[in-house]
Formats: structure tokens, sequence, C-alpha cells
């Protein structure tokens, strides 16, 4: 097996920031689902709703398989920093 | 008519908005929160895995960049909109002001007047005709408004394309399906809450991500290599140039280059990596197809050995009618694989069994099409994939300009999955056994019908999806664009 290596502190260093993105990333999800819907319901016309209501559902959806992947790569980068450490880094 | 004022609420638009700013900033900080957690993570990491990393963390970073800038654009053309409502609400309620005023001005000037006098006739008059230019001037800002909200609603949907390409006529569910459908990572989230996310789940997950960008636009760090991404589209650009057929194509992506603003060039990048992709593989996909593996391929979604498959057709093909075999028309080409398919007849192997249902994935979606009890959804989604692999005939492949430059297929392609054998997989897993099913009407509809097939079925079923996109190129929505610009 070639090439391959890390350091397991500084790959663990950045899981945790991946993962604070992660939770982040899905609270914001939330936040445009909510105001997303307040502005539908406030702009008066039919179509401009609609069409704000179909904004917020696809960046909506967007961002919370966004979330759920930076929690991917978050654990898959704690899980490679593991694997180093107990086979002993580089 | 009158004095109504329009509806809504500038108010409560202004106050969302200010959410809406909020949101956009903090997406900002999440992008840089991102950008930095892939970089540690990579500074050391070397391996395979460290470079699906490196390429998962440049997706990841464009996604929420791309959520990030296309909000941002958003309140601005919201905030234009909410301030044509509040001056329209102000000046109606002016003129019903000034309107009410002249009225009681009238009233008495004509109170001091003897009741026969024809000066109260003639004050009475030309009130009613002031008042009259009044009203016509608050429909004048009401239809103001009408004009300005259906401008910014194609704005928006412009915004939304760039999440779900050729959006403008699903519903709020259905967009969030098709994100579901892109990204693949459906069931993960219930895993990691549940702790039992496998290592392969895992990956699979980023694979979306993997391939948002090419690998030589992403730097070392994981981060986005915005100016070998400018040179690789001008490259792909090039490329489309210089082919007769691909013309159609770059028609659509420079009406799609003018109908969106500059941030979107990210999902231009992706339509256009997909449209060359996808003439490269439709060109082709006959040798493809033999070499394909089983690995490749997604296998379809049943959970039965071979043997109890066939067993089960042969049972199934008891089921046909002749409104079945009915449905079907006209000569075509097909595809050596199918052809060989029908020859050998039913497969005796997993082997066979997966790359048999890419062929027949293709059928699938034709007797998606015709089922009426399909959703109009799973229509389109059939029409494009069909639509892919019929090109590969003889009469297809002259029809694809036409099929390409409806604009819709592209873009539901590049929703689908921006690299057509991964879209053609997800098609042979959901609609192989179907297939199967009707296997005999299949077979008539594969030697008989691909021609009717492209020029009459697949662009109606797309119909909606094409008049879609075309609506956003050549409607009342103008955006000043220039050239394509990357900026991160």
């Amino acid at each position: 097996m070639a090439n391959v290596g890390g350091d397991p502190a500084s790959m663990t260093g950045g899981a945790l920031d991946l993962h604070r993105a992660a939770t982040a990333v899905s609270a914001t999800q939330s936040a445009i689902s909510g105001n997303g819907g307040r502005i539908a319901g406030a702009v008066g016309d039919p179509a401009l709703s609609a069409a704000m209501s179909r904004f917020a559902a696809a960046w909506s959806a967007t961002l919370a398989d966004t979330g759920t992947q930076l929690s991917v790569a978050s654990q898959l980068a704690s899980n490679a920093a593991k694997d180093l450490a107990t086979a002993g880094g580089h | 008519m009158g004095f109504e004022l329009p509806p809504g609420d500038p108010d409560a638009i202004d106050g969302a908005l200010r959410s809406w700013v909020n949101v956009a900033s903090d997406l900002k900080s999440q992008e840089s929160g991102a950008r930095s957690g892939f970089a540690a993570a990579l500074a050391t990491w070397k391996g395979n895995r460290a470079d699906d990393f490196r390429n998962a963390s440049a997706g990841l970073q464009l996604q929420v960049h791309e959520a990030q800038s296309t909000i941002e654009e958003s309140v601005g053309h919201l905030q234009a909109y909410s301030k044509v409502l509040r001056n329209a609400i102000e000046e109606i309620k002016q003129l019903q002001s000034t309107a009410a005023a002249r009225q009681n001005s009238v009233q008495s000037q004509t109170a001091k007047l003897n009741p026969n006098s024809t000066q109260i006739d003639q004050l009475d008059q030309h009130c009613a005709m002031y008042v009259a230019a009044l009203m016509q001037q608050a429909e004048v800002l009401r239809q103001g408004v009408v004009t300005a909200a259906r401008a910014t609603a194609g704005l928006i949907d412009a915004g939304t394309d760039v999440a779900v390409p050729d959006s403008e006529k699903l519903s709020p569910a259905a967009i969030a399906r098709r994100v579901e459908q892109s990204t693949g990572v459906a069931g993960i989230q219930q895993a990691i809450s549940g702790n039992s996310l496998t290592t392969g789940q895992a990956w699979a997950a980023l694979n979306s991500a993997t391939k948002e960008l090419p690998a030589d636009a992403v730097n070392g760090d994981g981060s986005i290599n915005s100016a070998q991404l400018s040179k690789d589209l001008t490259a792909i650009e090039k490329q489309e140039a210089d082919n007769p057929a691909k013309k159609a194509l770059d028609s659509t992506l420079d009406g799609w280059t003018l109908a969106t603003a500059p941030s979107s060039s990210w999902a231009l990048y992706r339509l256009a990596e997909a449209a060359r992709n996808f003439h490269n593989a439709t060109a082709a996909l006959p040798a493809d197809l033999a070499k394909l593996s089983p690995a490749e391929l997604d296998t379809p979604s049943i959970n039965k050995t071979p043997n109890a498959l066939l067993d089960g057709i042969e049972r199934d093909m008891s089921t046909l009618t002749p409104a079945d075999e009915a449905a079907f028309a006209a000569d075509a080409d097909v595809t050596e694989a199918t052809q060989s398919l029908l020859r050998n007849g039913l497969p005796f192997s997993a082997d066979w069994l997966a790359k048999g249902s890419v062929a027949l994935g293709f059928l699938g979606d034709g007797w998606t099409l015709f089922d009426p009890k399909a959703p109009t959804d799973d229509k389109v989604d059939a029409g494009v994939n069909a639509l892919g692999l019929a090109a590969t005939t003889e009469t297809g492949s002259t029809l694809l300009a036409g099929g390409l430059e409806a604009g819709g297929l592209v873009t539901a392609d590049a929703a689908v999955g921006w690299v057509p054998v991964v879209g053609w997989t997800l098609v042979a897993g959901t609609a192989g056994y179907e297939l199967w099913k009707h296997r005999k009407a299949v077979g008539t509809f594969v030697t008989h019908t691909v021609p009717n097939f492209v020029t009459k079925t697949v662009p109606h079923a797309l119909g909606d999806a094409a008049s879609g996109v075309k609506k956003l190129v050549t409607g009342d929505v103008h955006v000043n664009v220039g050239p394509i610009h990357f900026s991160i």
C-alpha cells in the first residue's frame, strides 16, 4: 500500500471543524424553510409566492443534504485519523 | 378597480428579508468553516481515499457557495419588489386621499349653490372625471406591481434552477425529491443518528459531491481552483462549438447564460459538463454496454436470485394483454446489446441480468411514458433517460440536436446524474424488473418503435420541461450578464 498516511491530530481537528460546519449548515436549512415560507406568504402575488416556495424547498433540501454530507465527511476524517493512529501515523 | 390596494405586505417582506440576509451571512461563515475543516483534514492525509475526500471537499464547498450566493442575490430581487409594492400602496393611498379631498371640496361648493343651478352638474361631472383619472393611475400602479412580481418570480426561479434545473413546473415536494435523487444521501442521516453508518455507505454518500467538479479544478487543500475551472468550461464550450450536432446545445447554453446571473455559472458548468458527457457517452453506447461490468451498475432493486427471477418472469408473461402490444408500433434500430439480449432469450446469469437491465432500463422508460398511471415527474425523467439511449440509434441520433434544443432535456439529465452512465444505472436500478414483466411487448417495442418514440412520445412527455426552460430564456426576464465569470 503505497503513499498512505497522515497526521491523526490534524485530521481529527479537521473532522471537528467539519462536524461544526455540518451542524451549522443543518440549522441554516431550517431557517431557509421558515423564512422562505414567510416571504412567500407576504409577497401577495400568487406566481411570486409559488416561486418563493419552490426556491425555499430547493435550497432547504440541498442544504439539508449538504449538512448530512459534511457530517459524513467529518466521520470519515475522524475514522481515518483513528486508523492511522492505530497503524502508527505517517 | 378604484383605489383597491395591491395584495402583499411590504413590512412583512422586509422583516423576513432581514432574516434572509442573516441566512446568507451565516452560509458565508459556514463555507469558510468547511473550507478550513477540509484543509486541516487534508493537510497531511495521503492516499486514494484522501483524493476522494479532496474532490468531495470541493464539491461540498461549491454547494454551500451556490446556496450562499443564490440566496444573497434573491435578497436584492425581493428588496426591489418590496419597494415597488410599498411605493404602489403609498401612492394609491395618496391618490385615494386626493380624490376624497376633491369630492369633499366639490360637496362644499355645491352646498352653497342654488339647488337648481346648472353649475352643480358641471362641478359634479368635472369631479367624477378627475376621480376617474386618479383611479386610472391607481390601476397603472397595480399593474406595475404585477409586472414586478412576475419578473421577480422569474429571477427567483432562476435561483431555484441552480439547485434543481427546470423546476418551474414542479411542486416543492417534487423539488425536494429531485434534490434527494441528485445527492444520493437518502437514509444516510438516519444511519448517522442510529450510529449504524458503514464506511461503504459513507463514501457512497459523498459520491455526488465528488463529481461536482473536474479533478484538475480542485486544489490540494480541497478548495476550488476557480481559474482552472474557468479554463475547463472554455474548453468544453470550444468542443461543443466544433461539432454541428452540438449547435443546438450551444444555443441552449447561450440562452441559459443570458438568463442566469453570473454566480449561477456554477450550474452552467455542470450543465455543460453533463451535455459533453451526454454526447460522448451516447455516441459510444453500444461498445460501452458490452464493456460494462455488473460491479459498475446498480443492481435492480429486487431481492431475488437469478433463477427465482426467471421463474417469476415466466409466470408474469402470462399477464400480457393485447393492449400491451398495441401500445407500440413502427420500425427501429436497436442497440446491439438489446438485440443480443432478445436473441439469447432470458439471461442465465447475474452478469447478463445486470447488463441487460441497462438496455432494458431504456425500455422501462418507454413503458413509464406509456403507462397512464405513471406520475408526470416519472414520465419526464423517463423521457430524458430514454432519449439519451435512443440517440444511439441511427434515427435517434439525428434527432438528438432537436431534442437537446428543448433545453429541459439536458437540465433534467443534469438533475438525475451529470454523468450519463450514472443516470442510466439509476434507470436500470428502478425500471429493470418492471420491464421483465412485459417482455414480449417490450421486444416488439424495441424492434419496431424507437423512431416513433423519439419523434412523438418523448418530445410530448418533455414538452412541459422544455417550455419551462424556454420561458426562462425567452420570456420577460432579462438579466444583464456578460461572459461567464467565476468568483469565490
